[in-house]
């Protein structure tokens, strides 16, 4: 497998190279077809050229539990500054939650106690230029649960001044609802199967439904508190909310970086549906 | 479903995790304010590769119990 991995390095893209390092050194392991998936998609991002609108970003690949929490990207190049914890910290997961292929691959929480915390500090990113996404298989969701972001609600005081909301969450297994702003009032996406929905903007914010722009927020702009970004659940005030707080879904990749436009939603998504699609994941 | 974590228990979780940076177990409190865990921790703890062997003994040293957290917000 080394061998095989040495000699084709020569067309794999440097930072999947990385990437697969930072797998075997978290006791992980990384067959030959995920690795030039990986690959794949780092070239397509760079022809995109959106490589620099994502800070963070995990496919969740790779052979084990310990492989998929290695993210792909950490900063907005291979040689940037990198942001938030070597690993997506594992909070209860278990090696069975997760299945690298096939249509239930990907990492599924139980929607009452599984997460991960990212360690990407919220307010990495400045007041206008924020984006979250994910990917996600709708009917494994839980209804009323908020699953990826931050929010400050009831935060005592809150910080930096207000309360803010950055997140997305579901009402069922045909509706997500998300957040981004200093007012709780959510903005509503109706879908359903397996899809990516990439959250643009702050106070006026714009969703991409597999890459198509989809429903608007137009709130007030806030300024994000410090906490970092947790996934499965929302981080509010430094710990999952008290109660209904965590998802249930099955997901896929998921990004946290600057804003996009619509042309740069788009790209992305094909950049991730490929993906997607070379794990059978679709 | 889940194992109950006594207080002394819930101590000594705090003392095992301190020593992990990438994962930890972050007990849930139930309905009737008591820690709990889900219970499928223990099908990943009992070889060196697993994912929770280093909370093998805490976590056999746990109860089941029928508490449930909250169901909604």
């Amino acid at each position: 497998m080394l061998s095989f991995k040495l000699i084709s390095a020569v067309n794999l893209h440097r930072e999947a190279i990385d990437w697969n390092n930072r797998v075997l050194n978290n006791n992980g392991n990384v067959s030959k077809d995920t690795l030039r998936a990986v690959s794949n998609f780092c070239y397509r991002i760079d022809a995109a050229n959106i490589r620099d609108k994502l800070l963070r970003l995990n496919l969740f690949c790779g052979n084990s539990l310990e492989a998929c929490l290695v993210p792909l990207y950490r900063g907005e190049s291979f040689t940037a500054t990198q942001y938030g914890n070597l690993t997506d910290t594992n909070n209860n997961f278990v090696a069975a939650d997760y299945t690298e292929r096939g249509s239930t691959g990907g990492l599924k929480g139980n929607g009452s106690s599984k997460y991960l915390d990212t360690g990407f500090a919220a307010n990495t990113l400045t007041q206008t230029d924020r984006h979250l996404s994910l990917w996600w298989d709708m009917a494994t969701n839980l209804f009323n649960r908020h699953f990826f972001g931050i929010d400050n609600n009831a935060c005592s005081p809150p910080s930096p001044t207000s309360t803010v909301w950055w997140s997305m969450g579901t009402n069922s297994t045909t509706q997500i609802q998300f957040r981004c702003s200093t007012s709780a009032t959510q903005g509503l996406v109706n879908t359903s199967g397996k899809i990516h929905l990439l959250l643009s903007g702050n106070g006026t914010a714009q969703s991409y439904l597999n890459g198509a722009s989809s429903s608007t927020l137009s709130l007030s702009a806030f300024t994000a508190s410090s906490q970092s970004v947790f996934i499965f659940t929302v981080n509010r005030c430094g710990s999952p909310p008290a109660s209904g707080g965590y998802g249930s879904s099955r997901h896929g990749p998921y990004s946290i970086g600057k804003s996009m436009n619509s042309t740069q939603a788009t790209d992305f998504y094909n950049a991730i549906l490929a993906f997607q699609s070379e794990l059978s994941r679709t | 479903m889940f194992l109950l974590i006594t207080p002394q228990q819930y101590e000594i979780l705090q003392i095992i995790n301190a020593s992990h940076a990438s994962r930890k177990i972050s007990p849930i409190k139930s309905s009737h304010n008591n820690w709990i865990i889900n219970d499928d921790l223990l099908t990943d703890c009992d070889y060196p590769s697993s994912t929770w062997y280093d909370w093998k003994d805490w976590l056999r040293s746990l109860s089941e119990t029928n508490e449930t957290p909250p169901i909604d917000e």
